[in-house]
């Protein structure tokens, strides 16, 4: 098949299928079809101004009542959608809800409304929880010490954290669709400033030492490795498959914990050809994901062409290299001055010379006879591995016949510290 | 090395599968994506050849828990393009092979096997141990040490033909939270990546070329280095750290980070670093004469609502001074969780520039379809030695179909335009399923 039928293919099927799923889902019936996961909006909703109530009240010896006993649909209840506030009814069993002259112990004058259900995009059962014995106050921490449920901490519904205690990935899961039907907004509002990323290293819990215990509710191990670890597209970018097909940044799907394991990355499309900039203007640093020795070469390996090799622009320009002592090097002596990790970003190949040796060589020993290295007295009270070993860098460039661990003293590579032996 | 990885497994699972209860979280993915490239810039009154690819993902993770205690993890990928092989078929690579221990004696977290390692100065994924020791009555005393071989750079379990003594990563850290508000580390690391030798042409005394046999020291990294966090009144953040090179004596790296929250809506954020490079000695890049550069960073956030979601409008600006020159970065933008745009500008010795972007998600059928959006646009040219601007842009729409939790499809198509291709048009389709399941 054509690259161009596959195109035609996948295009008219994806439009299809949209069109399909709106269609299905105008009749209401998408629920019934799949039946695995519902949502509604949230909202935040107090019931304070429709009712008189105490929940510290209500659940105190003296009274002595449990929460079942007016959320009754609580323990039988599958679905979040499922308004499992009391109705009026529910009340009668203490209550003598037909005295008239009594409202006003609970109801506010002439406010005579339902209430109104908390909504949430997730998928909870109620009668699951409490299969799995659970007691209502562990996921409704404090409710018994307050008269509504919006004066506990977080309206009296548990936070990621108190859901995190079972739904750690070992107990039970804690992949983002196993409870949240909306993907698309659960960033929390931390992660939207435009610093994060450098602001992430700050974030600890000084309280337990941890500073990772919140990251893991929603990231695995290996979402930090995506980032703190060499690429894991290293030695890929070959000719073959040149760009990685990665989603660009930001997308809803970075936030899905599978998403892990999805071809996602941080860079824009196009990056490889202005990831130039933000290389130079260090803003971010490469290293972090990238390793530099061998991922960067992947693409910019010496020889590499138009296409697959990506040589830097100014590598072209006439003066880029001056050739001769005393000529200063031109163009890339200032650059590789300026920031020799860019350099050995491409030029240190594994197995191979690095591009600098082409010029960067002394054959003769004879000093100020090859392109200028090193800074003046360049570890001259150093006794460097060059004394002992033949894998010394060193004698990647000195090559002259005194240029190793047992060279003469005097002349050549051993003569530009140590004199004639007398 | 490889048998005892082997035979090490073998045993630890065998031992964990008899005695404790066991659940399995596995998530995997298959991905599909197709591309035409030119592999050739055609001569002028030439048409273009073109190359048609469709390479195929696969990417697996899994953990496989007994009690709570003990993890036997794992995350596998290989890819492989079904039209134009690449060669050498559908190779695996395990990113990580490691048996994690949680929370041993209430004080011991334990990791033996291929893990990634990050604890401080060191950094690096090893075939070795890690450990964490945590002491104190909260814990606020924290010893990590870890050792290794460093894992071959193909992550497969080919690759074990250096001697351990040239290619290893050892290290350790501390971390003290006794004080309110306030961390401290301390971590040292050593690191040494053997290198290839080679046979390549030299000039001898004479300038005449003879065959020379380069067989180089191990890459060498010695560091240290020491951070603190500290926050102040509960909202304001100052981050500090150190780094200094034993090889070449002298601090290499310092930076200071601080987040001033103004009041619940805006946060004002400065940062400074020094950096001389970081090389590993043995290379030749090493000996270079090189200069130290400095950042700093600034900027503002401030959130607020709209359209009912949490929005984020900032301005940045990053700097970097050069010796004899600099790099100025600028950027305005917004952020939500489910939608973007900013403007970015990059002026100075990195280049010049003027970009956009935006994205835009949205479900547009609650919990089963959501659509994903993105532009971006650039004008630019990379340095003062090339005056013309070139244009990219980037564009890309896609879908997610969740018909039940636990499977996804995305579809995507992908076009851009740039300096090699006019229009490129690409098309992504994965498939993404997750399973947690507890076996007793």
């Amino acid at each position: 098949m054509s690259l161009k039928k596959f195109y035609i293919v996948f295009l008219s099927s994806a439009i299809l299928f949209v069109s399909l799923t709106a269609y299905v889902s105008k009749n209401k019936s998408l629920t019934n079809i799949f039946g695995k996961s519902e949502t509604v909006s949230v909202s935040a909703v107090s019931n304070k101004d429709v009712i008189k109530f105490n929940h510290q009240f209500h659940l105190s010896k003296d009274v002595g009542a449990a929460c079942k006993d007016c959320h009754k649909g609580a323990l039988e209840s599958s679905k979040v959608s499922d308004n499992l506030n009391p109705k009026m009814a529910d009340c009668s069993s203490c209550h003598d809800v037909k005295d008239e002259k009594n409202c006003k112990q609970c109801h506010y004058d002439g406010v005579y409304k339902s209430f109104t259900p908390v909504k949430r995009e997730i998928l909870f059962s109620h009668k699951k929880h409490v299969g799995q014995k659970m007691e209502c106050t562990q996921c409704h921490t404090g409710i018994e010490k307050v008269k509504f449920s919006s004066d506990a901490v977080n309206g009296g519904f548990p936070n990621m954290e108190n859901c995190y205690t079972c739904h750690d990935g070992k107990k039970q899961a804690n992949d983002c669709q196993a409870c949240h039907t909306n993907l698309t907004n659960l960033k929390p509002k931390d992660h939207l400033n435009s610093n994060y990323l450098n602001e992430h290293k700050m974030i600890y819990d000084a309280a337990t030492g941890n500073n990772l215990s919140n990251c893991m509710m929603c990231h695995s191990e290996n979402f930090c490795e995506n980032c703190h670890q060499p690429a894991k597209y290293k030695g890929e970018n070959r000719k073959g498959n040149f760009y990685a097909p990665y989603y660009t940044k930001d997308f809803a799907t970075r936030t899905d914990r599978a998403g892990l394991q999805k071809l996602t990355a941080v860079h824009d499309l196009n990056y490889q050809f202005t990831h130039g900039m933000d290389a130079r203007q260090k803003s971010f640093e490469c290293k972090t994901c990238h390793d530099p020795v061998d991922f960067c070469a992947s693409c910019h390996q010496n020889g590499g062409n138009l296409q697959t090799g990506m040589m830097p622009k100014n590598h072209s320009l006439p003066n880029f290299k001056t050739f001769g002592v005393n000529t200063g090097g031109g163009l890339h002596a200032d650059l590789a001055k300026r920031d020799i990790e860019s350099c050995e970003s491409c030029h240190s190949v594994n197995g191979a010379d690095p591009a600098c040796v082409k010029c960067h060589f002394d054959n003769d020993g004879i000093k100020g006879t090859n392109p200028k290295t090193h800074e003046s007295g360049f570890m001259k009270d150093t006794k460097g591995s060059w004394h002992n070993t033949k894998g010394a860098v060193c004698y990647t460039c000195h090559t002259d016949p005194s240029a190793r661990p047992d060279g003469i003293a005097g002349i050549g590579f051993c003569g530009y510290c140590h004199g004639i032996k007398k | 090395m490889r048998k005892l990885i082997l035979v090490t497994f073998i045993l630890v699972f065998a031992f964990l599968t008899t005695g404790f209860s066991q659940s399995l979280n596995l998530r995997l993915n298959s991905s599909f994506y197709t591309w035409k490239r030119l592999d050739e810039v055609p001569a002028v009154g030439t048409s273009a050849t073109y190359t048609t690819h469709l390479t195929g993902y696969q990417n697996l993770a899994f953990d496989l828990n007994f009690g709570n205690k003990w993890t036997l993890g794992t995350s596998v990928q290989t890819d492989e393009d079904v039209i134009n092989k690449n060669g050498r078929g559908f190779s695996y690579r395990f990113y990580d092979v490691y048996l994690k221990g949680s929370n041993l004696f209430n004080a011991l977290d334990l990791k033996l096997g291929r893990q990634y390692v990050s604890g401080g100065s060191g950094r690096g994924t090893i075939d070795g141990l890690q450990f964490k020791l945590k002491l104190g009555e909260r814990k606020e005393y924290q010893f990590v040490g870890y050792g290794g071989y460093l894992t071959p750079l193909a992550y497969d379990f080919q690759g074990y033909n250096k001697k351990l003594s040239e290619n290893y990563l050892a290290g350790g850290q501390f971390l003290y939270y006794g004080i309110k508000d306030l961390s401290v580390g301390l971590s040292y690391a050593n690191k040494n990546r053997a290198m290839e030798p080679y046979w390549t042409t030299r000039a001898d005394s004479l300038f005449n070329p003879i065959d020379y046999y380069v067989q180089p020291e191990s890459q060498a990294n010695q560091s240290a280095e020491m951070d603190l966090t500290y926050r102040l009144m509960k909202k304001h953040n100052m981050y500090g750290k150190l780094y200094y090179d034993f090889n070449t004596k002298k601090i290499y790296k310092g930076e200071v980070n601080a987040i001033f929250a103004l009041n619940d809506k805006i946060k004002l954020s400065v940062g400074y670093d020094y950096k001389e490079p970081q090389l590993s000695v043995n290379t030749v890049f090493w000996v270079f004469n090189y200069q130290k550069y400095q950042e700093v960073q600034s900027g503002i956030d401030y959130t607020t609502k709209l359209f009912g979601t949490d929005v984020n409008i900032y301005g940045r600006f990053g700097g970097v001074i050069y010796d004899k020159t600099n790099s100025l970065k600028f950027q305005l933008g917004l952020s939500s969780s489910a939608y973007g745009l900013g403007i970015t500008k990059y002026t100075g010795y990195a280049g010049e520039s003027e970009g956009a972007f935006a994205y835009f998600n949205h479900e547009l059928v609650k919990s089963l379809l959501t659509l994903t959006s993105s532009l971006n646009y650039s004008r630019y040219n990379l340095g003062n030695y090339s005056s013309d601007k070139v244009e990219v842009f980037g564009g890309a729409l896609g879908l997610t179909w969740r018909p039940i939790s636990r499977f996804s499809i995305d579809a995507q198509g992908q076009l851009m335009s740039n300096e090699i291709y006019k229009t490129d048009a690409r098309f992504l389709l994965g498939f993404n399923y997750w399973l947690f399941s507890k076996f007793n």
